[in-house]
């Protein structure tokens, strides 16, 4: 079963990557509200997510700092960015990200893009 | 703040806040558009209540596009053409017609694409498809048909290229009947509804160098014929 951290400041977006994933078979691994919260449980982690979902916009780090903190632990971790602002894209890319989808996204979007990594991995 | 004293506040903060404020929409806007996939994926679901859930998605997706507009026409008054990448409209033109029929789920809209030309490059960055795409859904706005049929053309016209979208059923509202899309400005905001995406098409195109039309097409009242125009790439 794909493994997965979700990482979000805003409660409800990750409650609602949560459902959604959750229903369609996912396991969710962890959740965090920053982008330094997220490289922290990564860091402590012995069981890696095979995804994280990463926001960029957020408190203490933002997704392209904490995208770029994780790629130095481990460059082949899959990461999901997703943002509602489109201009961070090339950023989230060069950070190390696999893939963008800009906010708001269909969710068969979102899944498609997982099951795509899934296999890969 | 003294008694009295106007509230100046700096289009910098101004710029910030719109930006913030679309951030935080486009967030909602999110929960709402997945919920109502959730509710869609449900295979006991009566018709009735998906062709509400429907509808419901269609006017979220196009809240999303004018609040983009919005923060975009924020944008265009620090464009810089000269700055811009090249763009080749031919497959943005081509997506964004793929793209029409998401933004109407509760309707069927058939958009034909056609373009001689193999590729048209041109100064506009992303925002060549965001114009393609602000143009179709405009000609769909302005036809109340259940079936929407548009066709979307690239052309060359010397130093430029043009996009035209053509739709024989859109109704050409008054003011567009007129002529001149600037002196819609002049007028009052309620004679000037259904127009928004007119402006913010005619806007950013401007603010690209380029140029944007409407005219009517076929009879007097039916047939709308929208078309931007693009500078081409490496063209001073």
């Amino acid at each position: 079963m794909t493994s997965v951290l979700i990482v979000d400041d805003e409660l409800f977006i990750v409650e609602l990557y949560r459902d959604i994933l959750q229903l369609r078979g996912y396991r969710i691994l962890g959740t965090a509200f920053d982008g330094e919260e997220a490289v922290r449980k990564y860091n402590n982690s012995t069981d890696k997510p095979d995804v994280i979902i990463m926001d960029h916009r957020m408190p203490v780090m933002n997704g392209v700092e904490a995208t770029k903190a994780i790629m130095r632990v481990n460059p082949s971790q899959k990461v999901i960015f997703v943002s509602a602002d489109v201009l961070i894209e090339k950023e989230a890319r060069d950070a190390g990200a696999v893939e963008f989808l800009p906010k708001p996204f269909r969710m068969d979007d979102l899944i498609e893009k997982m099951e795509r990594l899934s296999t890969k991995s | 703040m003294k008694k009295g004293q106007p509230l100046v506040v700096s289009p910098e903060k101004l710029m910030f806040c719109m930006d913030t404020l679309g951030h935080d929409i486009q967030n909602n806007n999110q929960a709402v558009l997945s919920y109502l996939e959730l509710i869609l994926s449900d295979p006991k679901l009566d018709p009735k209540t998906k062709g509400y859930a429907m509808r419901a998605i269609s006017h979220v997706r196009t809240s999303t596009v004018l609040l983009e507009d919005i923060r975009k026409m924020v944008l265009a008054k620090h464009l810089d053409p000269r700055s811009m990448r090249v763009v080749d409209i031919v497959p943005a033109a081509a997506e964004a017609a793929k793209e029409l029929s998401d933004y109407f789920p509760g309707r069927r809209i058939s958009a034909e694409f056609s373009s001689k030309a193999k590729s048209a490059k041109a100064i506009g960055n992303s925002l060549a498809k965001d114009l393609v795409l602000n143009m179709l859904i405009n000609l769909v706005t302005l036809d109340r048909s259940e079936s929407v049929r548009v066709a979307v053309r690239i052309e060359d016209s010397g130093d430029s290229w043009s996009i035209s979208g053509e739709n024989k059923q859109a109704e050409l509202l008054p003011l567009l009947r007129k002529g001149d899309i600037d002196t819609i400005y002049q007028e009052d905001v309620s004679v000037s509804s259904r127009l928004s995406g007119i402006l913010f098409t005619k806007l950013l195109c401007d603010a690209l160098g380029g140029g944007f039309q409407a005219r009517g097409s076929g009879t007097k009242d039916r047939g709308v014929v929208l078309t931007i125009t693009l500078r081409k790439a490496g063209i001073q």
